[in-house]
């Protein structure tokens, strides 16, 4: 987001703090100050050393190796939530079960992972007259065989990663809904401008321009009332904060949106994409829970900077914030004023 | 093609669909009905398997891709029976091309045969129709149609036991050497259908094999007169001009066009095609030019498949062997087929490294089957990669000019790495008053047109 203020993306954020059990109580896990803490484990990295030796990890040590493997896992954004309805109800007799199933590669059935997932076939009909047929699929257990294809080391290896990357992703979605809009954030930031794979961003612009279009389009039918399945997002490159166009009418208006991937860290993983009628686009400058932001009453019309504010209590499983115009309501001159030039938004 | 706008498109399919399972339409509770999610799922697997089949995006990449948005579902807890993930994590056939092909191996030998032998089992007797003896290097196998004689299988013997009793087939030549004969195929009631094993293959010096039913009477193959399989005489042979996707398309036409006689299967086989072409045109695989997604618009309205989804209109035109097909099936009387085995015995020319040899045709209770085996099919066949159809989709016009579509008998029918037999159903089904006929054979990158003389001796 070249051209608007540069600080981190969590200070729209507050601390926020959930238990996990660990050995045999609880213990909690917090993100705070853009960091994912453990105090119970002081020391974690001697705990880790401790293992490496043989010794048991403890549960919140795990959570946290997890945490830093897929801080910039595209797979996160795939599987997580969507917006703040969108609940992705992981338990931790979720993990328990993942951990109790670790029977060899034999039993791994998916590379995203999920308890719920069970490798079946899709129904293909004996006769070519009784019925669908579905993509080519091969028995469980069953491998192809020929030359060039991967030996059975190989595809144990395959599995095994697949089978730990499951349990990670069940782990992390398990602490909860604030936790996976913090973990979204920090995979998009790690993305965004600045960010460590910023330079791969075009070798990946697909996932990225689904990510966003998946979490804007919700956000936007609550802003316009438009169809979802109208909505196209895709990655704003260059300076400013992006670009909104509506066309057409009715059911057939169809929004097209240019936003960097940082909003979807800056923004949108802080519950702040849509407030009082405004989307979001920018954050200029935040500090739980106040933030100064750009927001765009309709598409078309120049962002305008709004003082917003939290209420509610996001620090706890279970409660998101509410953000409202703390100042600068609708119909200020701020934002009836002349539109400044795309992607130079007013930053003051 | 453009692999960026193929892995766009099925990332955003996966989005909508899972938008629509999150937000079902008015009545349908979320995660009750399977079909909220099972529908915009399938949207995602269809248009991942066409856009896989057609080479605009890798298959580790759409499986990595569908598996995401399925665990996506399944995670919110809507339906986890319906959400399955449809590929199999590492369990990707890699690219199939032509350096993929099997060795070199000397052609298959191919004899006809054309008599019938009788056999006796502990389940029951009847009839075996032997059409011919293809040799190949380290298999031998005799395409057969088998008639069970009536009252004479054991009540459940069909059910139990899907194979005819053959245990009491023989196989000896005239060294005196026994072989295996292990047959394999399937029930096709009243009787059975496929090839019989011979194994291990005759050796190059046996002069006759003689295949005994444990009924009196025998069947003597001369094996002297095994050679290669005589070249079907070739009309016309070449590269493929058509593009992937038009093929692809081409493929879901005939095998609507197959089920055309049972208009639910017609559109179950049909389900999709909206979603396919949406994949390919967004994907750039398919011209927004091109005439093919009207006139698949159109076969599907004319079997009264009207929710197709094919964005467009419907072609006015069709091509002469669609028509052919349709207007079949659009007869109030079609006329009767009467049934009929009929003698077989080409090679095809080498494509795409495959070598393909016509071994038999029957006709059964309406129904035609062409009898084939292939060498190095698994490579030279387009859409084996997670394909939306199976690889076969050849053409067969006869000598009435009337057109028939070819296709694999079982969706699920697997072709082998390696060689083995195939049967492929003939729709509309010839009779034995039809002599000859021309197959267009397609591979992935070649195609060529046989003429098929059809020498009908039995009537089983």
């Amino acid at each position: 987001m070249t051209g608007l203020p540069r600080e981190p993306w969590w200070h729209a954020l507050p601390t926020m703090e959930t238990w996990i059990p660990c050995g045999d109580g609880q213990h909690p896990i917090r993100w705070e100050a853009g960091r994912l803490r453990l105090p119970a484990h002081p020391d974690a990295e001697g705990e880790l050393v401790f293992a490496a030796l043989g010794g048991a990890k403890a549960a919140c040590v795990e959570v946290a190796e997890a945490w830093h493997r897929h801080a910039d896992d595209l797979a996160v954004l795939a599987l997580g939530p969507r917006g703040p309805a969108d609940r992705v109800d992981v338990t931790w007799n979720d993990v328990t079960e993942c951990r109790s199933g670790w029977n060899g590669p034999w039993s791994v059935t998916g590379r995203a992972g999920s308890r719920a997932i069970v490798h079946g076939h899709p129904r293909l009909p004996a006769h070519p007259q009784a019925g669908r047929p579905g993509p080519r699929v091969r028995p469980a257990g069953s491998r192809p065989a020929g030359l060039g294809r991967p030996g059975p080391a190989a595809w144990r290896e395959d599995l095994e990663r697949a089978q730990a990357q499951r349990l990670d992703m069940l782990l992390l979605l398990a602490l909860g809904h604030p936790f996976q809009m913090v973990l979204s954030g920090l995979v998009a930031a790690s993305w965004s401008d600045g960010g460590a794979r910023a330079a791969e961003r075009p070798a990946h612009r697909p996932a990225l321009e689904a990510a966003l279009t998946g979490r804007l389009a919700p956000a936007a039918a609550g802003w316009l009332g438009i169809d979802p399945d109208q909505v196209d997002a895709c990655p704003h490159e260059g300076t400013g904060w992006g670009h909104l166009e509506l066309t057409g009418t009715g059911a057939a208006r169809h929004l097209l949106a240019r936003l960097p991937a940082g909003w979807l860290a800056a923004v949108w993983a802080c519950g702040l994409a849509v407030a009082d009628g405004h989307l979001i686009v920018a954050v200029q400058r935040a500090a739980w829970p106040d933030a100064r932001v750009l927001a765009v009453r309709a598409p078309g019309r120049a962002p305008v900077p709004l003082h917003i504010r939290a209420t509610g209590n996001t620090g706890s499983p279970g409660h998101r914030a509410h953000w409202e115009i703390a100042s600068g309501r609708a119909g200020t001159d701020a934002e009836t004023g002349p539109a400044p030039p795309e992607g130079e938004a007013d930053p003051s | 093609m453009d692999s960026e706008r193929a892995e766009r498109h099925l990332r955003l399919t996966g989005e909508a669909a899972l938008r629509r399972a999150l937000t079902p339409p008015l009545g349908a509770a979320r995660g009750r009905s399977p079909d909220v999610v099972t529908h915009p799922l399938r949207r995602l697997q269809w248009a991942a398997a066409a856009l896989t089949a057609v080479g605009a995006v890798d298959a580790r990449r759409a499986e990595t891709i569908a598996d995401e948005f399925a665990t996506a579902l399944s995670l919110r807890q809507l339906s986890p029976a319906a959400t399955r993930p449809m590929f199999r994590t590492g369990l990707v056939s890699p690219a199939g091309g032509p350096g993929a092909a099997a060795p070199a191996a000397p052609p298959p030998r191919v004899i006809p045969v054309g008599r019938m032998l009788r056999f006796r089992g502990d389940n029951g007797s009847g009839e075996l129709y032997l059409m011919s003896l293809v040799v190949t290097g380290d298999q031998a196998a005799v395409p057969a149609l088998a008639r069970f004689r009536p009252g004479e299988r054991k009540a459940g013997a069909f059910l139990r036991q899907p194979y005819p009793a053959f245990e009491a087939m023989t196989a000896a030549d005239d060294q005196g050497t026994t072989y295996q004969v292990v047959p394999v195929g399937g029930a096709m009631r009243p009787g059975w259908t496929g090839s019989l094993n011979i194994v291990p293959a005759p050796p190059a010096g046996a002069l006759w094999l003689e295949l005994s039913g444990g009924d009196p009477g025998s069947v003597r193959i001369d094996l002297g007169a095994l050679a290669a399989a005589a070249a079907a005489h070739a009309v016309t042979a070449g590269p493929l001009s058509a593009p992937p996707a038009e093929r692809l398309l081409e493929n879901m036409v005939q095998h609507t066009l197959a089920a055309a006689e049972f208009p639910a299967m017609a559109r179950d086989t049909a389900d999709g095609v909206g979603d396919v072409v949406a994949a390919l045109t967004a994907a750039g695989a398919l011209s927004p030019f091109s005439a093919m997604p009207g006139q698949l618009a159109t076969v599907c309205e004319r079997l009264g498949i009207t929710d197709h989804g094919i964005a467009g209109r419907p072609a006015a035109a069709l091509p002469e062997p669609w028509l052919s097909v349709l207007a079949c099936y659009g007869r109030r009387h079609p006329p009767a087929i009467r049934d009929g085995v009929a003698a077989v015995a080409a090679g095809l020319p080498g494509m795409d490294g495959a070598q393909i040899t016509l071994a038999g045709l029957h006709t059964l209770r309406g129904q035609t089957f062409l009898h084939v085996f292939g060498r190095g099919l698994a490579q030279a066949l387009p859409s084996q990669r997670l394909g939306a159809y199976p690889p076969f989709g050849w053409w067969l016009r006869d000598d009435a000019s009337h057109w028939h579509v070819v296709v694999q008998r079982h969706w699920e029918q697997h072709v082998a790495d390696g060689e083995g037999p195939i049967e492929l159903r003939v729709v509309p089904p010839l009779g034995p008053e039809t002599g000859s006929g021309i197959l267009f054979v397609t591979t992935r990158t070649e195609q060529a047109s046989v003429r098929v003389p059809l020498a009908w001796w039995a009537t089983p």
